[in-house]
């Protein structure tokens, strides 16, 4: 199956979905982010941090510096409350946008 | 993705992190590498050696420093970056070339410097409102009145009181005016002429002024007439009359002979009603008017046709000016339904508070616009030359430039460095202004008025004066950076990199510079005319004859209404003292008036006999007085025909009055005045009758165009004050004090003041006014000038400072160095020829258009040529020195070695 290659704006809503399961490092939300999605999606690395800079400047992630796995000290990330509910309403729309264009594309002529 | 941050929170954010820039920084480091380190792992777990995970780990990543930028423009501090890089930038840049920045930061700063003054001056003169909560609320509601080039709002009080009762879009209003009074603190000291305003109980609270100590009135204290005779004082009276006492409210004061109790105190910021022109010592109710009215002859409460209320509101919320004029329109209409006799044609009108003051100053008005014109003419200079001298230093910079422009800056980002440096010149040279309008404001403050309670205009630089100069300095930052700058960075990147100079490029910068060039010549053109039209306008004001005697006299005022004299007894003690005064051993002539010219302004409402009036006019309102005998001997104003009053024209005898040429000639053309009559007051009114004529003088102002004016004696209608006037046999200053003397003899409860020689009086009123404008003309207009040679001067010097190499070939190849220098000269010239056409095309065009914008005598272009053979010749020269100059130095440069340079 062909790998999809994600678009910009859905980027900030994978990364707080990703954030959601549990604060986590940049690398970490990016494995994550490829283990959720069943392997399906391609992230390009050099757009992960900007994104995430730019989310927590939003206020919709809070960033504290904790050690990793493998003992290094890293920069955690986590969902604010601003957050959660941008996640809520990001998802929900995408939810029915998902359908909309489902049932666009799964109409038939008369005859079927 | 919409915020979901508020901007303060993102703000404080940005702060926090430029605080510790340092350790941010060291963190996304950190953080960036410890991504690639786990990374590289999980691809050593792959099989990749140490060295292969670590680049590839790194390859994945991408360009660090690359999105690092890009990071810092998500968390928001990526502008700050800039404007640091850009301003430091500038400073390098300006650090290398001192001469252009001393040059247009001058430029700049003497432009702006010329509007602050300017701005100062209309401020203090016009501008400023009254201290009281949003001024620029309030409306002004009241009949039209006109006399001459003056026009005013003014109400009466059962008209206003209709007004208050009906209207629905005020949320209410508040009437007020003020007049004369003679103030003592106890009920026998000598009483003080002052300015008290009589206010409607609700003028406080409507104002929004909040008494400091006490209260303001009641609204019962403001209903029966005559009853409740309570006052607020002034802070300034606090201090002055009761030393600031902390019990002061129940105290009693003295006004007019009668005893009111002090209920309050207003606060040291609000200045009075009219903050440029009165002192206003207290305020009391309207109700006490017709006790205070040195009047008898009407009751100024209850005459609907006795308009001296200023009336003031505020607009309900929601409420449009426009819902508002119907609606005063509509009562006006009512009104004059109801009243026809003393309303009718008389319509209601609003105003706002801006209209309001400009109207009221209709000399300074007109005055301060003609010098805004003037000072914006300047600044145009002054941003011409910077624009100039940037653009001349444009192809040294396209270089660098170019370079930026190549390894991938944006155009915008250029751009926006370019306006920076914009703005180092520009805000320096706005903050400099500010020292140069403070000249202008030294100068204004010389102005002095020679009364003892009017008060001249404060002039002062205030936050405005600072905020206006700012926003000046960075509009005219973008009037001269930003075609330059979008110009620069339109450059042709391999030519500017080559450093070589295609014709068509060439051709394209040549035709900027002799644009620049030509409107810099206009510029100087227009500035040149402007100064020149309104220094004409006012040295014809200055130098103008008053028409009446302005050497070896001395004068007084005197206030018997503030000592409660009726008027029978006014008439008496005005005769004592004209007797006491006519002993007085220097006195050649001894009169008085009760219209002093150039100062006070009474007027009369005549209905000339035999005289057709103009259609829906009643009645003629010219200027006049009541005068003394002696009158005109006394202010040598020669009488044309007939006699001039005796003492026997009195209360007993018929009624008389002497006119001037211009009620003569006007009503009675070709024929004698004397022996013809008119009515007083309207068609009904007592038949005057002309027993003389005289010669026209100045009333108002000295500049003013021919006035008419009507004498009347003084003891056919008794003056609560008049000025003494006593021709004196040597210099004016001894007879100063004898008079004052002579005439404080008859009644030492009469308030004297205004007591000083005619020499100080008319060189204040007429000369000092005129002369203080006329040096801020001139100096902007040489300014103007200046500006002009030095911007022409740099521009056309350093275009033929960039020929140096075509001027080597030239002369190399044979050309004789006149030759040379004649093309040089020739083509330097043609703009500045343009220049001039585009110049004089603007200035005749302003000339048409001036008059009607300003309320002043148009004056005529003969004086505006004879400058310009000053000034053209000027520019001419300055062109030619520019040109030259460079030229033969550039000649004397070795022809081989200019070959060489590239």
């Amino acid at each position: 199956m062909r790998r999809a290659s994600i678009l910009p704006g859905n980027l900030d809503l994978l990364i707080l979905k990703a954030v959601s399961l549990g604060s986590q490092h940049g690398y970490g939300i990016l494995l994550r982010i490829g283990q959720i999605s069943e392997g399906l999606l391609e992230i390009e690395q050099g757009a992960l941090y900007p994104a995430l800079y730019r989310l927590e400047h939003q206020g919709l992630l809070d960033t504290e510096w904790g050690v990793s796995e493998n003992n290094r000290t890293a920069k955690f990330y986590r969902l604010t409350a601003s957050g959660k509910k941008r996640l809520k309403v990001e998802t929900d729309d995408w939810t029915r946008l998902v359908e909309a264009i489902g049932a666009a594309l799964a109409a038939r002529t008369e005859e079927g | 993705m919409s915020t979901s941050m508020s901007m303060l929170a993102r703000l404080t954010g940005v702060i926090r992190i430029l605080r510790d820039r340092a350790r941010w920084e060291d963190n996304l480091t950190a953080e960036l590498s410890g991504h690639t380190e786990m990374r590289a792992a999980d691809l050593r777990r792959l099989g990749l050696s140490e060295e292969a995970a670590r680049r590839q780990a790194r390859i994945e990543l991408g360009s660090v420093e690359g999105f690092k930028e890009e990071i810092r423009a998500s968390a928001g501090i990526q502008w700050f970056d800039n404007l640091r890089q850009d301003l430091v930038h500038a400073a390098r840049l300006f650090s290398r070339s001192p001469s252009f920045v001393a040059i247009s930061v001058l430029s700049i700063a003497l432009g702006t410097g010329a509007n602050v003054a300017i701005f100062s001056a209309a401020d203090g003169l016009i501008l400023r409102s009254m201290a009281v909560a949003h001024p620029n609320e309030l409306i002004t509601i009241g009949n039209q009145g006109r006399n001459g080039v003056f026009r005013w709002l003014s109400a009466s009080y059962q008209d206003f009181k209709d007004v208050r009762a009906r209207n629905r879009s005020f949320a209410d209003i508040a009437a007020y005016t003020s007049q004369r009074v003679g103030i003592a603190v106890t009920r026998d000291a000598a009483p003080e002429v002052r300015f008290a305003t009589l206010v409607s109980a609700n003028f406080f609270p409507v104002m929004g002024i909040a008494p400091v100590l006490g209260r303001g009135f009641t609204a019962e204290e403001d209903r029966v007439p005559g009853r409740d005779a309570v006052a607020v004082i002034s802070y300034g009276t606090w201090l002055q009359e009761f030393g600031g006492a902390p019990d002061v409210v129940g105290r009693r004061l003295w006004v007019s002979g009668i005893a009111f109790t002090v209920v309050g105190v207003t606060p040291e910021e609000f200045t009075g009603t009219e903050p440029t022109r009165l002192r206003q010592s207290l305020y009391i109710p309207l109700a006490m008017w017709n006790r205070l009215w040195n009047s008898s002859k009407t009751d100024p409460l209850e005459d609907r046709s006795f308009r001296y209320l200023t009336v003031k509101g505020r607009l309900r919320p929601g409420i449009s000016m426009r819902t508002a004029r119907a609606d005063v329109a509509a009562i006006g209409a009512a009104l004059e339904r109801a009243w026809p006799v003393t309303n009718g044609n008389q319509p209601l009108v609003v105003q706002s508070e801006l209209q309001y003051n400009f109207e009221r100053h209709p000399l300074d008005s007109g005055a301060l616009v003609l010098l805004s014109f003037l000072s914006m003419a300047v600044l145009a200079v002054g941003c011409a030359n910077v624009a100039g001298l940037i653009a001349s230093r444009a192809p040294v910079r396209a270089r660098e430039i170019a370079l930026r422009l190549a390894i991938g800056a944006g155009r915008a980002r250029l751009v926006r460095q370019l306006i920076t440096e914009s703005l180092g010149i520009a805000i320096p040279g706005g903050i400099a202004g500010l020292g140069v309008g403070w000249l202008g404001i030294l100068l204004l403050q010389q102005l002095r008025f020679p009364s003892d309670i009017l008060v001249m205009p404060t002039f002062q630089m205030d936050r405005r004066a600072l905020l206006f100069s700012l926003v000046l300095a960075m509009v005219s930052a973008f009037v001269f950076g930003l075609i330059p700058a979008l110009q620069a960075t339109r450059v042709n990147l391999s030519h500017a990199l080559r450093n070589s100079d295609t014709s068509t490029q060439r051709r394209v910068r040549l035709t900027g510079r002799n644009a620049l060039v030509a409107v810099q010549v206009a510029l100087s053109l227009v500035a040149v005319t402007l100064s020149v039209y309104i220094f004409q306008v006012f040295r014809h004001d200055v130098m103008q004859e008053p028409g009446f005697r302005v050497t070896q006299m001395a004068k007084v005022s005197a206030e018997p209404s503030q000592a409660g004299y009726s008027a029978a007894r006014e008439i008496e003690y005005f005769s004592k003292a004209l007797d006491a005064a006519r002993r007085v051993p220097q006195a050649l002539h001894v009169s008085a008036t009760s219209a002093m010219p150039l100062f006070n302004v009474q007027f009369s409402e005549i209905v000339p006999e035999g005289y057709p009036m103009p259609a829906g006019v009643e009645v003629i309102a010219p200027n006049s007085s009541f005068v003394a005998e002696d009158y005109f001997a006394t202010m040598d104003i020669p009488l044309v025909a007939g006699r001039d009053f005796r003492v026997t024209d009195n209360a007993d005898s018929p009624l008389v009055a002497i006119v001037n040429q211009s009620v003569a000639q006007h009503y009675w053309p070709g024929q004698n005045a004397v022996g013809k009559r008119f009515r007083k007051s309207r068609r009904e009114g007592p038949p005057i009758e002309i027993v003389g004529v005289a010669r026209n003088s100045k009333y108002l102002f000295v500049g003013e165009a021919a006035q008419e004016f009507v004498y009347f004696p003084f003891r056919q209608e008794a003056q609560g004050e008049m000025t003494l006037l006593m021709q004196t046999a040597g210099p004016s200053l001894a007879g100063v004090a004898p008079l004052k003397q002579a005439v404080a003899s008859i009644d030492r409860q009469v308030p004297l003041q205004d007591s000083h020689t005619i020499e100080m009086f008319f060189d204040a009123m007429a000369r000092t006014f005129g002369r203080t404008v006329l040096i801020l003309v001139a100096s902007m207009g040489v300014i103007g000038i200046g500006l002009t040679m030095i911007g022409l001067y740099g521009l056309v010097s350093y275009a033929v400072s960039r020929r140096t190499r075509e001027l080597g070939i030239r002369i190399a190849l044979g050309a004789a160095k006149v030759q040379v220098f004649g093309m040089i000269l020739r083509q330097g010239l043609t703009p500045v020829w343009i220049g001039f056409a585009l110049g004089s095309v603007l200035s005749a065009a302003t000339l048409q258009m001036l008059p009607s914008i300003v309320p002043i005598v148009p004056f005529g272009e003969a004086h505006v040529l004879q400058f310009m053979s000053i000034v053209v010749p000027a520019i001419i020269l300055t062109t030619i020195l520019a040109a030259l100059i460079p030229s033969s130095l550039a000649s004397q440069v070795d022809p081989a070695g200019a070959l060489r340079a590239d």
